[in-house]
C-alpha cells in the first residue's frame, strides 16, 4: 500500500498545479485575446464560474450522503482555487483599480471576501496548534456548561471554608476578585493576543492573601487556584475557537453578496458594453 | 492541570450537534437540558414528565424514559398520576445555533444588498451608479448635463429600443457620428464604419476593431484622452496582421465569415521597442534615387573643401556689407576661425515645428551657386531663373538676342568707305546681296535662332549640371523627386526633439550593424545615402527602461501613427528600392 504523501509535498504539488492552471489560463487568454481589455468577457465568465464553484463548498458541507469526495478534500481545493480566483480577478480588471461606483463596490466585495478567506485560512492554520500547545481539548458548544460547573464548584469551595471559619477571608477574596471571573467568559482579547496577565494577577493576589488564611482556607485556596487555571484555559479555548467560527460570519455573507453583484455586473456589461458597431 | 475540562462518555456527556438549527435556551447558562429543542425551535421540557405510569398488578410504575433521567424515585401517585407536575427544567426559549445565525445573517445581507441594488437602479442614481467611470470632459457637454439632469443620463449615447425590452444597448457608431466625422482606417472599411473586416482567425466580431468604442473607451475619467489609443488596441490585429486581412477579391459585404489568412507585406508588430520593423526607407537596401547631386560632406566639411570656405567667406562678407551680423544664422566659426555651415543654414522648421521646410534654391543655394547672367543688349541683363520655366526662358532670351537691334556704331562702321577714300561709298561698292525668297529667309531665321538657343543654353547647362541631371529635351531637368516627408505613414516633431542639440546625432549615415551610436555616424558625400536615423536610434529613448520597466519616452503606436487620417501615399515620400523606378515626381513647390 502506498504511503500517503506528506503535507509539505502535497502543498507544493497543489501550489504548482494552481500556478500551472493560472499560467495556462493566462497563455490561452493572451493568445486568443492579445489585450486584457478584449479578454474581459472571457476572464469574467471564467472568474464567475470559479466563484460559483467556491461557493458550492458551503453546499457540499450540508450534503453529507452523496459521494462527492470528503469535505477535507473540498476544503483543500477551496483554498487553492480561491487563490486562483484572486489572480483571475486581477487579470479580469487588468491590474488596475476600477473607477465606477458599481465596479468599485464589486471589487471591494470580492477583495473583502478574498481577504476574509485568507484571514480564515491563517486562523485555521495557526489556532489549532496554539490550542494543542495549551494541552486540553474541549468542544466549543460545551464550554458554557463547563464554565457553569467551575463556577458552581468555586462557590461550593468558598461556602465549605466559610462554615469552618469565624472570619471568612477566602469568601471575601472570592467576592472581591473571583465572582466576576467565574461568572462568564473573560479576557477574550487578551487570549487572542496570547496575554495571560489577568490569570497571573488573580493567582498573585490569591498567593498574597494566603498568609491570612487558616488551614481550611488554604486548602480551599489551593483548589480555587486550580479552578482559576482551568477557567482561564476554558476562556482561552472559548476565545480562540470563537475566532475560528466568527470569521465565517464575514466570509460567507460577503460571498453571497458578491455573487449577487457579480450577476448584475454580467448583465450590465453585456447590455451596455461591447461592440456597438 | 488537575481539573479535567472534557469528560466523554455515554452518561457523562451528551452528543453535540452544532449543525442543528436550534439549541437549548439554557445552554448559554451552562445548564442545557438533555433533549434540547425540536426541529421547529420548540422546547420539549413541558412534556418532560408527561409520562404515562404503567400499572403492573396493583401498583403504578414510573414510565419516564432514560432521556429524562429514567424512572423517578418518588414514582406515580396511588391514583396513577405523575408526582412531578412541573418539569425539572423550566421551559426555555430555544436559540438559534451559530450556523443558523450565520445563515440568517447571510440571508439578511443578501436581501439588504438586493434591496439596495434595486433601490439604486430604479432611482435616478441608477445611471451614475452603474457607470463604470466618469465621462471624459469633452463629452460632458451641456446636452449631456441636461440629459443627466433629466434622468436619461445613459440615453445620450446608449440607445434603448423596444426590441431589447427597453434596456440600453452598447454605443453604436451612429451615436458617435452624430457629432464626429472620421475616416475609415482600412481601405476595406466603408465610410460609414461598416464591418468589412471578418474574423478570419475565428475571433469574435467584438474583438475586431469594427466600432468606435473598440479603441476609444469612455468612462475612464474626465481627464482621460479619448483620442489616445492604447498600443494593445493596435496590437490586437497587428500582432497577427495576416489573419485579419480580407482577400482582395472579397468585398466588404460578401467576404465569407472565415477565410484562410492572407499573405501580408505588413510585418507583425507587438511593440515598437521590440519587434517593430526597421523604417521602410532604410530597409531592403533602399537608396535615395534622386537625380540631384548633393553631398552633405562637401557642404559641412570646412577643411576638406577649400572652395566651400571661399564661398562661405564671400557670403558672409556680402552680408556684412548689408549690415548683417558677423556670422549669420546658419553658419558658425570653428575654433581655428574657419567658417562652418550649420544644418539650420538650409533646414528650417515649418510653422508647426514638426517637419523641415523644403529647400528653396533662391533662399538656400543661390548665395553661393549663382546662375549665369544673361545679357540682352542695350545694357539689359537678366538672371537665369531656377525652376521649371527655364526652357521658356532660354527660348525667350535667344529670341530677344537674335532680334535685338544692331548697334548703330557697328552699322556705321560697316557702311564706312574703305581706308584711303573719303565720302560715301559708291553704290557699286556696297555688297550686293540678292533678295532671298520668303521660305529661304524663314529657314535662315530658324537656324539662326536655334544657333542662338544653343549659345544661350550651353553656359546654363554647364551651371545646372553641377547639381541637376538633364533629360532629352533642350533644358529638361529631371525632377529631383525630393519627398516632402521621408516617413509618410507616420508623424514626427522636430520641435519636441529640440533637446538634441546636434542634428548629426540622428541625421547621418549609419554604418551597417545593429544600434550604431552617435560616434559611428558621419557625414556622407554620396547622394544615395539616406540620412535618417535607424529605428535603433529612436529606441534608445522610446523604450521601456530595462531596469524600472517604465517608459523613458512614449513608444505606443498612436504616438507616430494616425488611425483615421489618410496617410500620404508611398509615392509621396520615402526611398525606393534600387530596382524600382516607379516613384512619381513629388508635387513639391521649390
Amino acid at each position: 500500500m502506498d504511503e500517503p504523501m506528506n503535507l509539505a509535498a502535497r502543498r507544493w504539488l497543489a501550489g504548482l498545479v494552481t500556478a500551472a492552471v493560472a499560467g495556462l489560463v493566462t497563455i490561452l487568454v493572451c493568445r486568443r485575446y492579445p489585450t486584457l481589455a478584449a479578454a474581459g468577457y472571457c476572464t469574467g465568465w471564467i472568474l464567475l464560474g470559479v466563484i460559483v464553484y467556491l461557493a458550492l463548498y458551503n453546499a457540499r458541507k450540508k450534503l453529507a450522503y452523496p459521494p462527492l469526495l470528503s469535505s477535507a478534500a473540498w476544503l483543500r481545493a477551496h483554498v487553492y482555487v480561491g487563490f486562483l480566483s484572486l489572480y483571475l480577478f486581477l487579470l479580469h480588471v487588468g491590474f488596475r483599480v476600477p473607477s465606477g461606483p458599481f465596479e468599485v463596490t464589486l471589487a471591494g466585495l470580492f477583495l473583502g471576501t478574498a481577504a476574509s478567506g485568507v484571514i480564515g485560512l491563517f486562523l485555521s492554520r495557526t489556532i489549532p496548534p496554539r490550542l494543542m500547545a495549551r494541552g486540553a481539548e474541549v468542544l466549543f458548544e460545551r464550554i458554557p456548561a463547563l464554565r457553569r460547573e467551575m463556577s458552581d464548584r468555586a462557590k461550593e469551595v468558598v461556602l465549605e471554608t466559610a462554615k469552618e471559619t469565624a472570619e471568612p477571608m477566602l469568601s471575601a477574596f472570592y467576592s472581591k476578585h473571583l465572582a466576576g471571573f467565574f461568572s462568564g467568559p473573560r479576557n477574550a482579547f487578551a487570549h487572542v493576543c496570547q496575554a495571560g496577565r489577568d490569570r497571573q494577577r488573580l493567582l498573585v493576589a490569591l498567593a498574597s492573601e494566603r498568609r491570612y488564611f487558616n488551614d481550611h482556607e488554604k486548602k480551599g485556596a489551593d483548589e480555587l487556584a486550580e479552578l482559576i487555571n482551568a477557567k482561564d484555559l476554558l476562556d482561552y479555548h472559548y476565545a480562540m475557537q470563537g475566532l475560528l467560527k466568527t470569521w465565517l460570519f464575514v466570509h460567507i455573507p460577503l460571498t453571497y453578496l458578491m455573487m449577487l453583484f457579480a450577476g448584475v455586473h454580467a448583465v450590465v456589461v453585456h447590455t451596455f458594453a461591447g461592440d456597438g458597431g | 492541570m488537575t481539573v479535567e475540562l472534557e469528560r466523554f462518555g455515554y452518561r457523562e456527556s451528551t452528543y453535540e450537534r452544532p449543525n442543528q438549527k436550534w439549541v437549548c435556551g439554557w445552554a448559554a447558562m451552562g445548564r442545557p437540558c438533555r433533549l434540547g429543542p425540536d426541529g421547529r425551535g420548540r422546547c420539549p421540557c413541558a412534556d418532560e414528565c408527561s409520562c404515562t405510569p404503567s400499572r403492573v398488578g396493583d401498583r403504578y410504575h414510573c414510565g419516564r424514559t432514560a432521556v429524562f433521567g429514567g424512572p423517578c424515585d418518588s414514582g406515580p401517585r396511588p391514583d396513577g398520576t405523575c408526582c412531578h407536575p412541573e418539569p425539572e427544567h423550566p421551559v426555555c426559549q430555544p436559540r438559534l445555533s451559530l450556523r443558523a445565525r450565520r445563515g440568517r445573517i447571510t440571508a439578511t445581507c443578501a436581501s439588504l444588498g438586493a434591496g439596495a441594488l434595486a433601490f439604486l437602479l430604479a432611482g435616478p442614481w441608477g445611471g451614475p451608479y452603474l457607470s463604470p467611470g466618469p465621462l471624459a470632459d469633452p463629452h460632458m457637454t451641456a446636452a449631456t448635463r441636461v440629459a443627466a439632469e433629466s434622468q436619461s443620463y445613459c440615453a445620450a449615447c446608449h440607445e434603448s429600443q423596444p426590441a431589447t425590452f427597453g434596456l440600453f444597448q452598447p454605443v453604436k457608431d451612429t451615436a458617435c457620428l452624430k457629432c464626429h466625422v472620421a475616416e475609415a482606417h482600412h481601405p476595406s472599411r466603408s465610410a460609414d464604419h461598416g464591418r468589412p473586416m471578418q474574423p478570419t482567425d475565428g475571433l469574435a466580431i467584438s474583438n475586431m476593431a469594427t466600432g468606435c468604442t473598440q479603441c476609444h473607451r469612455e468612462h475612464r475619467g474626465g481627464s482621460y484622452d479619448l483620442a489616445h489609443v492604447d498600443e494593445s488596441d493596435c496590437v490586437r490585429c497587428h500582432a497577427v496582421i495576416a489573419a485579419h486581412r480580407v482577400p482582395a477579391s472579397a468585398t466588404a459585404n460578401d467576404a465569407p465569415p472565415v477565410e484562410p489568412p492572407v499573405e501580408s507585406a505588413v510585418a507583425n508588430v507587438t511593440s515598437f521597442a521590440s519587434d517593430h520593423p526597421e523604417f521602410a526607407v532604410l530597409s531592403c537596401g533602399r537608396v535615395d534615387r534622386t537625380p540631384l547631386a548633393f553631398g552633405h560632406a562637401k557642404h559641412m566639411d570646412p577643411v576638406g573643401f577649400p572652395q566651400m570656405q571661399g564661398m562661405l567667406t564671400t557670403w558672409v562678407e556680402s552680408l556684412q556689407k548689408n549690415g548683417m551680423e558677423e556670422v549669420p544664422i546658419g553658419a558658425s566659426r570653428t575654433v581655428d576661425g574657419q567658417l562652418q555651415l550649420d544644418c539650420t543654414g538650409c533646414h528650417q522648421l515649418d510653422a508647426a515645428g514638426r517637419y523641415m521646410q523644403p529647400i528653396v534654391f533662391e533662399e538656400h543655394c543661390m548665395h553661393c551657386h549663382e546662375l549665369p547672367l544673361q545679357v540682352l543688349g542695350a545694357g539689359r541683363s537678366e538672371r537665369t531663373p531656377h525652376g521649371s520655366g527655364i526652357e521658356a526662358f532660354i527660348r525667350r532670351i535667344a529670341f530677344e538676342q537674335a532680334n535685338a537691334p544692331k548697334d548703330p556704331k557697328k552699322e556705321d562702321a560697316d557702311a564706312r568707305p574703305p581706308p584711303g577714300r573719303r565720302g560715301r561709298p559708291r553704290d557699286k561698292e556696297l555688297p550686293q546681296q540678292p533678295e532671298p525668297a520668303e521660305e529661304v529667309k524663314g529657314e535662315n531665321q530658324r537656324d539662326a535662332l536655334e544657333q542662338k538657343v544653343k549659345e544661350v543654353t550651353d553656359p546654363i547647362r554647364d551651371a545646372c549640371i553641377k547639381c541637376h541631371k538633364f533629360g532629352d529635351g533642350l533644358a529638361s531637368i529631371v525632377d529631383p523627386m525630393i519627398p516632402p516627408r521621408w516617413l509618410p505613414r507616420s508623424r514626427f516633431s522636430h520641435e519636441v526633439h529640440r533637446f538634441i542639440r546636434d542634428c548629426q546625432e540622428c541625421h547621418a549615415v549609419a554604418p551597417p550593424g545593429p544600434a550604431p551610436g552617435p560616434a559611428d555616424l558621419a557625414w556622407t558625400g554620396r547622394t544615395k545615402d539616406i540620412m535618417l536615423p535607424p529605428i535603433a536610434r529612436c529606441r534608445e529613448c522610446h523604450s521601456p527602461d530595462p531596469i524600472t520597466a517604465t517608459a523613458a519616452a512614449r513608444h505606443d503606436c498612436a504616438m507616430c501613427h494616425d488611425y483615421h487620417e489618410p496617410a500620404l501615399p508611398f509615392a509621396m515620400g520615402g526611398a525606393v528600392a534600387p530596382d524600382d523606378s516607379s516613384r512619381r515626381a513629388a508635387p513639391v513647390t521649390r
